[in-house]
């Protein structure tokens, strides 16, 4: 069992689930309030990861960082070392392959607000920020725990763009689902069932406890009248 | 009312606390005191070995990833931090150092290696006609190292035209990533038969799963393989030792267990002055 | 009621067979619009409201002008003070009673507002609702 790939995704999908908290809230607030007739180009990139081969992603994603692209060259002057093949590197990369599982569940929950009470909160004089904050977000939280834990899943299994970016470095970018292909491709069938059975059991309770809150926000507790 | 209100906010704080906490406190990389190996695929089981004793003899780690000669080397390129690179073919090393990426005087003719056929146990392959088994017709899948970048692979697809064989199984190829998946595919039965590493067919694990039989020297390229300490590793002192541990005696006798042929001069005399580039 | 006259002069195309036009002048106190189903009596509300935005036109209230398509003003809805009862209430299921209440006077000082608060809930004797969810109250009291 391999405890330091384990140890490593899960710090990398709680990092993740950090940034595309900040990031992908305001990004799926403007797709679901903006009346901007090119919006449908947004909503097509944000959800490209959904569809693209992760090996396409990856190299993409790899060209934009690496020591050629403006990108690489700023972070090396910073740090004194490349984006690939870090740890870093891997969470910027996972944010990208993540972004939909993120916004589209938020932005589908903001949507779903009753336009009347965003129209009363306006004329009430809050401000839109305001009336995010105080009625939209409250009423639309299961779209946002969802959103979360959904790009929190994800990241614990994808493969294929953590391979290409990460470089299987051990204990740096070796992820739990790149280990357990080490793990295959040595022979090690026993090790490589044990780590799958337990990445399987994790994302499973993790779902299973989304849909389970999504009832009622928090169903661990009987609503009393 | 207010109450429930209260215990849902406790209940976030304590998730987001626990999610803190988790983060700072599960290890983060590794500390200094290790070297970071990227190692030809042919190696995985050899290595494996060899890393232990030096662990144990030195009380210094060694972290080891595997994969095709080709894949690390344009990893490499664009900035992989590993400290020391053991290619199986010599080019690949080469090219290294003739890009300024390895250390000056530090390439070592590690060992040779050497490709076979094998076959699963319950194959009724009759191996003894060596590279004509492949024209069998009851053959679905032959798997080989993918030849783009995997040196086991070139080999095979040369020994393959050497017996004026190669275009007529083509159609049947299975490419493996690195020399290890395609004995990953051949041993679980995913295909028939299989070109791999003497070193893999000699590992337990398929040992005593299949048999195999050697392909003549003369009928491919001879696998040179060799390392070099890279030039952006943090740990020369750490990396050029384990390089010295390779030839000894001990190690030596190790490898060619796995079989590899180690170059007679282990002691020393494989260091080739990388300034003037082939 | 201060404000004085609400003055309202609109176009509004809202499909390919139907352009909404609508001009008339309402003094202080109340004024009731009339019209079958269709004709756009909402719409108007909304458009002084400011949550919907005519072609062409003008809407003024008093000396404050909300809307002017020539002169390219369009005044935010957050800033025309009005008050607008929706047909379904759109009172906020997830605030409590006062909450609700207080949402339009927010930037007032803690007690002034729930002083102003308090007078009106006891005007319409509700006052001991303050505390329960929209949802927890019945249809009249709403």
């Amino acid at each position: 069992m391999d405890w330091s790939a384990i140890f490593l995704t899960v710090r990398l999908a709680l990092l993740v689930c950090a940034i595309l908290l900040v990031v992908g809230v305001p990004i799926a607030w403007w797709l679901s309030f903006t009346r901007w007739r090119w919006k449908f180009l947004v909503e097509s990139i944000v959800a490209l990861p959904l569809v693209l081969p992760p090996t396409v992603l990856g190299f993409y994603v790899l060209v934009a960082m690496g020591s050629n692209s403006p990108v690489g060259r700023w972070y090396q002057s910073l740090t004194g070392h490349g984006l690939p093949f870090t740890f870093e590197g891997l969470a910027i990369a996972s944010v990208i392959y993540s972004l939909p599982f993120a916004v589209q569940p938020m932005a589908a929950g903001f949507s779903q607000v009753d336009r009347d009470l965003i129209n009363a909160s306006s004329i009430l004089g809050a401000s839109r920020i305001r009336t995010f904050i105080r009625i939209v977000l409250p009423l639309s939280i299961g779209g946002v725990v969802t959103g979360l834990v959904l790009s929190f899943a994800h990241t614990l299994g994808e493969f294929g763009v953590v391979l290409m970016v990460g470089g299987n470095i051990p204990g740096v970018t070796r992820t739990v689902s790149i280990a357990i292909y080490d793990q295959a491709q040595a022979l090690d069938y026993a090790g490589a069932n044990r780590m799958a059975l337990l990445l399987m059991a994790f994302s499973f309770v993790t779902l299973s406890i989304t849909y389970a809150l999504n009832r009622r926000i928090w169903a661990v507790w009987p609503m009393h009248r | 009312m207010a109450d429930r209100k209260k215990r849902a906010r406790i209940v976030l704080r304590a998730l987001f606390a626990l999610a803190t906490f988790l983060y700072l406190w599960l290890p983060a990389a590794a500390g200094a005191a290790e070297i970071k190996v990227a190692a030809a695929a042919d190696l995985t089981f050899a290595f494996k070995d060899v890393a232990a004793r030096f662990q144990k003899e030195t009380g210094n780690n060694v972290k080891l990833t595997y994969g095709s000669s080709g894949n690390f080397f344009a990893q490499i390129q664009n900035g992989a931090p590993f400290d020391l690179f053991f290619s199986a073919d010599v080019g690949y090393a080469e090219k290294l150092a003739a890009a300024g990426l390895a250390e000056p005087g530090s390439m070592y003719e590690y060992a040779s290696g050497k490709i076979v056929i094998w076959a699963p146990t319950a194959s009724k392959l009759d191996l003894s006609r060596g590279l004509a088994t492949l024209l069998d017709p009851g053959i679905r899948k032959i798997a080989i190292a993918n030849p783009q970048h995997a040196p086991y692979g070139t080999a095979a697809v040369a020994a393959m035209r050497h017996a004026a064989a190669y275009d007529k199984i083509k159609s049947k190829l299975v490419l493996g990533e690195n020399i290890s998946q395609t004995a990953q595919f051949v041993q679980s039965g995913n295909a028939d038969v299989g070109i791999i590493a003497l070193s893999l067919a000699l590992a337990p694990a398929m040992k005593n799963n299949g048999r195999y039989v050697e392909i003549p020297a003369a009928d491919y390229p001879p696998l040179v393989q060799a390392g070099v300490v890279l030039k952006s590793s943090r740990n020369k002192g750490l990396a050029r030792q384990f390089l010295k541990f390779l030839k000894e005696p001990g190690t030596v006798a190790l490898m060619e267990r796995y079989g590899f042929s180690i170059p007679q001069d282990a002691a020393g005399h494989n260091e080739s002055n990388v300034s003037a580039p082939r | 009621m201060r404000d004085g006259r609400l003055s309202v002069h609109i176009a509004y195309r809202l499909s390919n067979s139907f352009t909404l036009e609508a001009q008339f002048e309402a003094p202080a106190g109340f004024t009731m619009i009339l019209g079958p189903s269709g004709a756009g009596k909402t719409t108007i509300l909304n458009c002084i409201a400011g949550l919907a935005r005519p072609d062409a036109g003008r809407i003024s209230l008093g000396a404050r002008v909300l809307f002017d398509s020539d002169e390219r003003i369009d005044m935010p809805v957050a800033e025309r003070r009005l008050g607008y009862v929706s047909q379904n209430l759109a009172l906020f299921p997830h605030l409590t009673i006062a909450q609700n209440v207080q949402y339009g006077i927010a930037r007032m000082p803690a007690d002034e507002r729930r002083a102003r608060m308090m007078t009106m809930l006891e005007s319409f004797r509700i006052a001991h609702l303050i505390a329960r969810k929209p949802g927890q109250i019945s249809g009249g009291e709403r």
